[in-house]
Protein backbone atom coordinates (compact mmCIF):
# COMPACT_ATOMS: atom_id res chain seq x y z
CA UNK A 1 0.00 0.00 0.00
CA UNK A 2 2.97 2.25 0.43
CA UNK A 3 3.33 2.56 -3.34
CA UNK A 4 -0.27 3.63 -3.71
CA UNK A 5 0.21 6.21 -1.04
CA UNK A 6 3.49 7.23 -2.57
CA UNK A 7 1.97 8.85 -5.62
CA UNK A 8 -0.28 10.96 -3.47
CA UNK A 9 2.15 12.32 -0.94
CA UNK A 10 5.03 14.74 -1.00
CA UNK A 11 7.22 12.31 0.90
CA UNK A 12 6.82 9.67 -1.80
CA UNK A 13 9.78 7.32 -2.29
CA UNK A 14 11.86 8.07 -5.35
CA UNK A 15 12.48 4.37 -5.97
CA UNK A 16 10.83 1.12 -5.02
CA UNK A 17 11.83 -2.55 -5.12
CA UNK A 18 9.40 -5.10 -6.58
CA UNK A 19 9.66 -8.90 -6.96
CA UNK A 20 11.03 -9.69 -10.42
CA UNK A 21 11.61 -13.27 -11.61
CA UNK A 22 12.89 -14.52 -8.29
CA UNK A 23 14.98 -11.43 -7.66
CA UNK A 24 14.07 -7.80 -7.06
CA UNK A 25 13.94 -4.93 -9.48
CA UNK A 26 14.23 -1.28 -8.59
CA UNK A 27 11.65 1.02 -10.12
CA UNK A 28 12.25 4.75 -10.35
CA UNK A 29 11.13 7.72 -12.38
CA UNK A 30 8.35 7.04 -14.91
CA UNK A 31 8.43 3.28 -14.30
CA UNK A 32 7.72 3.81 -10.61
CA UNK A 33 4.99 6.29 -11.41
CA UNK A 34 3.27 3.92 -13.85
CA UNK A 35 3.54 0.96 -11.48
CA UNK A 36 2.12 3.01 -8.62
CA UNK A 37 -0.75 4.27 -10.75
CA UNK A 38 -1.81 0.79 -11.83
CA UNK A 39 -1.56 -0.47 -8.25
CA UNK A 40 -3.57 2.48 -6.93
CA UNK A 41 -6.29 2.03 -9.56
CA UNK A 42 -6.65 -1.67 -8.77
CA UNK A 43 -6.80 -1.05 -5.04
CA UNK A 44 -9.19 1.87 -5.01
CA UNK A 45 -11.15 1.66 -8.25
CA UNK A 46 -10.31 5.32 -8.89
CA UNK A 47 -8.79 6.19 -12.23
CA UNK A 48 -5.62 8.18 -12.65
CA UNK A 49 -5.81 10.71 -15.47
CA UNK A 50 -2.66 11.23 -17.49
CA UNK A 51 -1.74 13.59 -20.32
CA UNK A 52 -2.79 11.11 -23.01
CA UNK A 53 -6.30 10.76 -21.59
CA UNK A 54 -6.54 14.49 -20.97
CA UNK A 55 -5.78 15.18 -24.61
CA UNK A 56 -8.43 12.68 -25.74
CA UNK A 57 -11.02 14.23 -23.44
CA UNK A 58 -10.24 17.74 -24.69
CA UNK A 59 -10.60 16.62 -28.31
CA UNK A 60 -13.96 15.06 -27.40
CA UNK A 61 -15.34 18.37 -26.17
CA UNK A 62 -18.12 20.02 -28.13
CA UNK A 63 -17.59 22.57 -29.46
CA UNK A 64 -14.08 21.34 -30.15
CA UNK A 65 -11.66 23.84 -28.69
CA UNK A 66 -9.44 25.82 -30.98
CA UNK A 67 -6.11 24.01 -31.12
CA UNK A 68 -4.34 27.33 -30.55
CA UNK A 69 -5.98 27.75 -27.15
CA UNK A 70 -4.50 24.87 -25.23
CA UNK A 71 -1.00 23.53 -24.90
CA UNK A 72 -0.12 20.32 -23.11
CA UNK A 73 3.08 19.07 -24.60
CA UNK A 74 4.66 21.63 -26.91
CA UNK A 75 6.41 24.87 -26.11
CA UNK A 76 3.81 27.43 -25.25
CA UNK A 77 3.14 30.42 -27.46
CA UNK A 78 0.78 33.31 -26.94
CA UNK A 79 -2.70 33.13 -25.40
CA UNK A 80 -2.59 29.49 -24.42
CA UNK A 81 -3.56 27.61 -21.31
CA UNK A 82 -0.53 25.46 -20.56
CA UNK A 83 0.25 22.42 -18.46
CA UNK A 84 3.86 21.74 -17.53
CA UNK A 85 5.78 19.46 -15.20
CA UNK A 86 8.32 21.29 -13.11
CA UNK A 87 10.86 19.81 -10.71
CA UNK A 88 8.55 18.40 -8.07
CA UNK A 89 5.12 19.52 -9.19
CA UNK A 90 2.79 20.26 -12.08
CA UNK A 91 1.78 23.78 -13.06
CA UNK A 92 -1.18 25.12 -15.02
CA UNK A 93 -0.66 28.63 -16.34
CA UNK A 94 -1.93 31.00 -18.95
CA UNK A 95 0.67 32.34 -21.32
CA UNK A 96 0.02 35.87 -22.56
CA UNK A 97 2.55 37.91 -24.52
CA UNK A 98 5.32 35.71 -23.22
CA UNK A 99 4.32 36.22 -19.59
CA UNK A 100 3.23 33.21 -17.52
CA UNK A 101 0.22 33.78 -15.29
CA UNK A 102 0.19 30.77 -12.97
CA UNK A 103 -3.29 29.53 -12.12
CA UNK A 104 -2.51 26.49 -10.02
CA UNK A 105 0.24 24.19 -8.76
CA UNK A 106 -0.36 20.47 -8.19
CA UNK A 107 1.45 17.58 -6.55
CA UNK A 108 0.41 14.99 -9.11
CA UNK A 109 -0.15 14.67 -12.84
CA UNK A 110 -3.68 13.46 -12.17
CA UNK A 111 -4.69 16.55 -10.18
CA UNK A 112 -3.13 18.87 -12.75
CA UNK A 113 -4.93 17.08 -15.60
CA UNK A 114 -8.20 17.22 -13.67
CA UNK A 115 -7.93 20.98 -13.18
CA UNK A 116 -6.84 21.54 -16.77
CA UNK A 117 -9.88 19.63 -17.99
CA UNK A 118 -12.05 21.64 -15.62
CA UNK A 119 -10.82 24.85 -17.29
CA UNK A 120 -11.28 23.47 -20.80
CA UNK A 121 -14.75 22.10 -20.11
CA UNK A 122 -15.92 25.37 -18.63
CA UNK A 123 -14.49 27.40 -21.50
CA UNK A 124 -15.93 25.04 -24.09
CA UNK A 125 -19.44 25.09 -22.67
CA UNK A 126 -19.38 28.83 -22.26
CA UNK A 127 -17.95 29.07 -25.81
CA UNK A 128 -15.46 31.45 -24.33
CA UNK A 129 -12.00 30.33 -25.25
CA UNK A 130 -9.37 32.77 -24.13
CA UNK B 1 -16.39 32.34 -9.41
CA UNK B 2 -16.85 34.54 -6.40
CA UNK B 3 -17.29 33.01 -2.90
CA UNK B 4 -20.88 34.24 -2.85
CA UNK B 5 -21.61 32.70 -6.22
CA UNK B 6 -20.02 29.42 -5.11
CA UNK B 7 -22.25 29.18 -2.03
CA UNK B 8 -25.32 30.07 -4.04
CA UNK B 9 -24.60 27.45 -6.71
CA UNK B 10 -23.78 24.70 -4.21
CA UNK B 11 -27.10 25.40 -2.55
CA UNK B 12 -28.98 25.55 -5.84
CA UNK B 13 -27.62 22.16 -6.92
CA UNK B 14 -28.30 20.69 -3.48
CA UNK B 15 -24.75 19.60 -2.74
CA UNK B 16 -24.81 18.33 0.89
CA UNK B 17 -22.95 20.68 3.22
CA UNK B 18 -21.33 17.64 4.83
CA UNK B 19 -19.34 17.08 1.63
CA UNK B 20 -17.42 20.35 1.73
CA UNK B 21 -15.95 23.03 3.93
CA UNK B 22 -15.24 26.60 2.85
CA UNK B 23 -13.53 27.36 6.14
CA UNK B 24 -10.54 25.03 6.19
CA UNK B 25 -9.77 21.61 7.61
CA UNK B 26 -12.50 19.45 9.10
CA UNK B 27 -12.34 16.15 11.04
CA UNK B 28 -14.47 14.33 8.49
CA UNK B 29 -14.28 13.10 4.91
CA UNK B 30 -14.90 16.18 2.75
CA UNK B 31 -13.41 18.61 0.25
CA UNK B 32 -12.02 21.77 1.80
CA UNK B 33 -10.98 25.25 0.77
CA UNK B 34 -8.55 27.31 2.79
CA UNK B 35 -6.43 30.40 2.34
CA UNK B 36 -2.74 29.57 2.59
CA UNK B 37 0.45 31.61 2.67
CA UNK B 38 0.81 31.59 -1.10
CA UNK B 39 -2.81 31.57 -2.16
CA UNK B 40 -5.76 29.24 -1.83
CA UNK B 41 -5.58 25.50 -1.23
CA UNK B 42 -8.13 22.86 -2.19
CA UNK B 43 -7.65 19.61 -0.32
CA UNK B 44 -9.43 16.45 0.77
CA UNK B 45 -9.85 15.68 4.46
CA UNK B 46 -10.37 12.17 5.78
CA UNK B 47 -12.15 10.85 8.84
CA UNK B 48 -8.72 10.13 10.33
CA UNK B 49 -7.88 13.81 10.22
CA UNK B 50 -5.45 13.59 7.30
CA UNK B 51 -5.44 16.08 4.47
CA UNK B 52 -4.41 15.46 0.86
CA UNK B 53 -3.58 18.52 -1.19
CA UNK B 54 -5.47 18.66 -4.50
CA UNK B 55 -4.11 21.98 -5.73
CA UNK B 56 -2.81 25.40 -4.73
CA UNK B 57 -4.20 28.42 -6.53
CA UNK B 58 -3.07 32.02 -6.65
CA UNK B 59 -6.55 33.45 -7.11
CA UNK B 60 -9.55 32.66 -4.97
CA UNK B 61 -11.81 32.53 -8.02
CA UNK B 62 -9.78 29.69 -9.56
CA UNK B 63 -9.85 27.72 -6.30
CA UNK B 64 -13.61 28.20 -6.07
CA UNK B 65 -14.06 27.02 -9.66
CA UNK B 66 -12.07 23.85 -8.99
CA UNK B 67 -13.82 23.03 -5.72
CA UNK B 68 -17.16 23.47 -7.44
CA UNK B 69 -16.07 21.22 -10.31
CA UNK B 70 -14.90 18.46 -7.95
CA UNK B 71 -18.12 18.53 -5.96
CA UNK B 72 -20.39 18.68 -8.97
CA UNK B 73 -18.76 15.81 -10.83
CA UNK B 74 -19.66 13.51 -7.96
CA UNK B 75 -23.34 14.21 -8.46
CA UNK B 76 -23.81 15.21 -12.10
CA UNK B 77 -22.52 14.15 -15.50
CA UNK B 78 -19.63 16.47 -16.26
CA UNK B 79 -19.51 15.38 -19.89
CA UNK B 80 -22.97 16.79 -20.63
CA UNK B 81 -22.50 20.43 -19.71
CA UNK B 82 -20.91 22.94 -17.39
CA UNK B 83 -23.21 24.24 -14.77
Amino acid sequence: MSVACGILRNDAPTEFNIPYYGATKTLEGDALSTHASVFFERQTGRRIMRLQELEERILALKPIPDRRCYCIRETSTDNELCLRKTDASWTVYFCERGVRHVKGVFDSEHDACEYYYCCCKKASDEKKWH
Amino acid sequence: MTPGKLKEKLGRFKIPESEYSLSGKQPRHCLCLEQSEVGWAVFRCTDAGDAKNLGTFFHEYDANDYLFYLLMKKHYDIEKRWW
